[in-house]
């Protein structure tokens, strides 16, 4: 039963119909304690009309969306309280300063103290500024002072739809880092959605793929991804002083799969589990073969995202 | 309680932290003190006394109509102005039921029309003590009844808007359906008042000061009684096409 009760997050068949199309479809996927999930689609996916289905703005059709048990749908206010949200844009009343608008939010949750405030604009270093009119805020700003505002009732989930729109790569970075540290040490699940795919991958710790609001894939990424034992295959790229000897060499062993070779940089592409390629290179010394590089060939979440997807249109 | 009416003064701020928010009660100060300085100085032996010069200020037909203009204007935005500014979408993701917080915002509606009346008040009350001294005829009773009338025409327009504010999502689109209603009205009693059914529609039954002794009633068959039991169905029919609609919306 503890892997129900780190369950934060609960989708359950969530369909959304408006007339005759079908915007999401049976969607199902979880989200855990101390996760970072990516939401990941093309245009048009549903991304969108998901993150605002599971906050309540927009009524599902079918399905239901639980939050740590509670439904979204009959108990609207228990679910909610939990969540820290950001959708879209952070949009606040630009005419009150930044202090002034935390105050609204926190006048609508009994439980914030004016410290818990102020703590939360110090992790996201806005102190000097909430005394300022959120109109002279930069985008930056704002994005931070939205995070302040998702965060300050402590949730237990934190959803996010393209956190780092309109932020510059510091900004982005540090979006990135601030997310994974909540998530570690508050333990706080994180579900994002965004069309940057190397920031995806960056910050999450698994990736559920939708297409035409239907779940295509979900991938563990990054870190998570290496739990391997040994017995997966693997593209490596091996760089010699005598390409056409190593290639030589390749024949006739069926634990090594030769995938290209390129004559420019000499380098050799095979594909291979970790102890043959061990072999491979202990031949390769004993033929006197220089090796100068052995790097693995990954593909990148983009690569993987194309093939999911079938290819069209990136988002 | 205690959170509606913290969410009211979430509502009460929005209105008031808003750069030109003072403009109103500006308005408010400044017409009573024109009518004052006119009488004053060109109207000389003139005397007003204080009932009749309050009276002027927020009667339905005299500085009522500005009234109603700024109560209009001040709460076209309550509700489409978080969709303008998309910040409706970080109010509707707390603890609370949208009737909820639509509730709040309609209170916070109240709580303005209110204040400026009785900041109207009090303005024309000085104001006449300063140019005409403490004198007239007639008792503040008078007075009462005129704010009971200017406040019953006033809440039933605002109303309207508040409706028209959740409907169109857009503060000018209220603002110039809601100033064409109250030019319309005027013309509608003209044109309908042959018509049987007339008697029915919300603006045959807004001015209650015809049921006032010595007034003649719009129709016949028309009393206080029924006016007041239109006007009724009237507010709860609009009041509930807004929850409903707010309530069921998806925010996009």
């Amino acid at each position: 039963m503890s892997h129900q009760q780190d369950v934060v997050l609960q989708l359950d068949k969530v369909t959304k119909k408006i007339g005759k199309q079908t915007i999401v479809d049976q969607l199902s996927f979880e989200v855990k304690k101390g996760e970072i999930v990516g939401l990941l689609g093309p245009n048009g996916a549903g991304k969108t009309t998901t993150i605002r289905m599971i906050v309540g703005l927009i009524g599902m059709t079918s399905g239901e969306v639980l939050i740590n048990g509670q439904s979204i749908r009959s108990s609207f206010s228990k679910a909610i309280a939990r969540v820290g949200a950001i959708v879209e844009n952070p949009e606040f009343y630009s005419y009150m300063t930044g202090w002034d608008n935390l105050k609204q939010y926190q006048r609508m949750i009994p439980s914030i103290t004016v410290e818990r405030m102020k703590q939360v604009v110090d992790v996201v270093g806005l102190t000097d500024a909430m005394n300022k009119k959120v109109k002279s805020y930069s985008l930056g700003m704002r994005q931070r002072l939205g995070i302040a505002q998702a965060l300050m009732h402590s949730p237990s989930i934190l959803i996010l739809d393209e956190p780092t729109n309109g932020l510059d790569p510091a900004g982005i970075r540090e979006m990135r880092d601030y997310l994974k540290t909540i998530a570690q040490q508050e333990g706080i699940a994180v579900l994002v959605s965004s069309h940057l795919l190397s920031e995806i991958e960056l910050m999450c710790s698994r990736v559920v793929v939708i297409q035409q609001g239907k779940f295509v894939h979900e991938q563990l990424i990054g870190g998570a991804q290496i739990q391997q034992d040994g017995n997966e295959e693997f593209n490596v790229l091996v760089r010699v002083n005598q390409l056409e000897q190593a290639k030589q060499l390749l024949v006739g062993r069926e634990e090594l799969q030769f995938i290209q070779a390129n004559e420019l940089t000499n380098e050799l592409e095979i594909r291979c589990k970790d102890e043959a390629l061990a072999n491979y290179i202990h031949e390769l010394s004993a033929h006197r073969i220089s090796v100068y590089r052995v790097v693995e060939v990954k593909r990148s979440l983009e690569d993987e995202f194309l093939t999911w997807t079938g290819g069209n249109q990136i988002v | 309680m205690y959170s509606f009416l913290q969410l009211t003064t979430n509502e009460w701020l929005k209105l008031a932290k808003k750069r030109g928010f003072f403009i109103a009660f500006l308005i408010i100060l400044l017409m009573p003190l024109g009518i004052a300085v006119v009488v004053k100085s060109f109207l000389e032996g003139t005397e007003l006394g204080y009932v009749e010069f309050m009276q002027s200020v927020i009667d339905i037909n005299g500085g009522g109509t500005l009234y109603l203009f700024l109560c209009m204007i001040y709460t076209a935005s309550l509700v489409s102005g978080e969709h303008q500014l998309g910040t409706i979408k970080l109010l509707l993701i707390r603890p609370h039921s949208r009737s909820k917080i639509l509730a709040s915002k309609y209170a916070a509606l109240l709580v303005f029309n209110i204040v400026l009346l009785l900041f109207a008040l009090i303005v024309s009350f000085i104001i006449c003590i300063v140019f005409f001294g403490m004198q007239g005829e007639g008792s503040m009773i008078d007075v009462w009844k005129t704010v009971l009338y200017t406040s019953v025409n006033t809440v039933m327009y605002t109303s309207i808007v508040f409706m028209l504010s959740v409907l169109t999502k857009s503060t000018g689109a209220t603002i110039g359906i809601a100033l064409c209603l109250v030019f319309v009205s005027d013309l509608a009693v003209l044109l309908l008042a042959k018509y049987e059914f007339a008697k029915y529609l919300l603006f045959f039954n807004l001015d209650l000061r015809m049921y006032e002794e010595g007034g003649v009633p719009l129709m016949k068959g028309m009393t206080l009684g029924f006016s007041i039991t239109v006007l009724a169905a009237y507010l709860i029919a609009i009041l509930a096409t807004s929850f409903y609609v707010f309530k069921k919306r998806d925010v996009a």
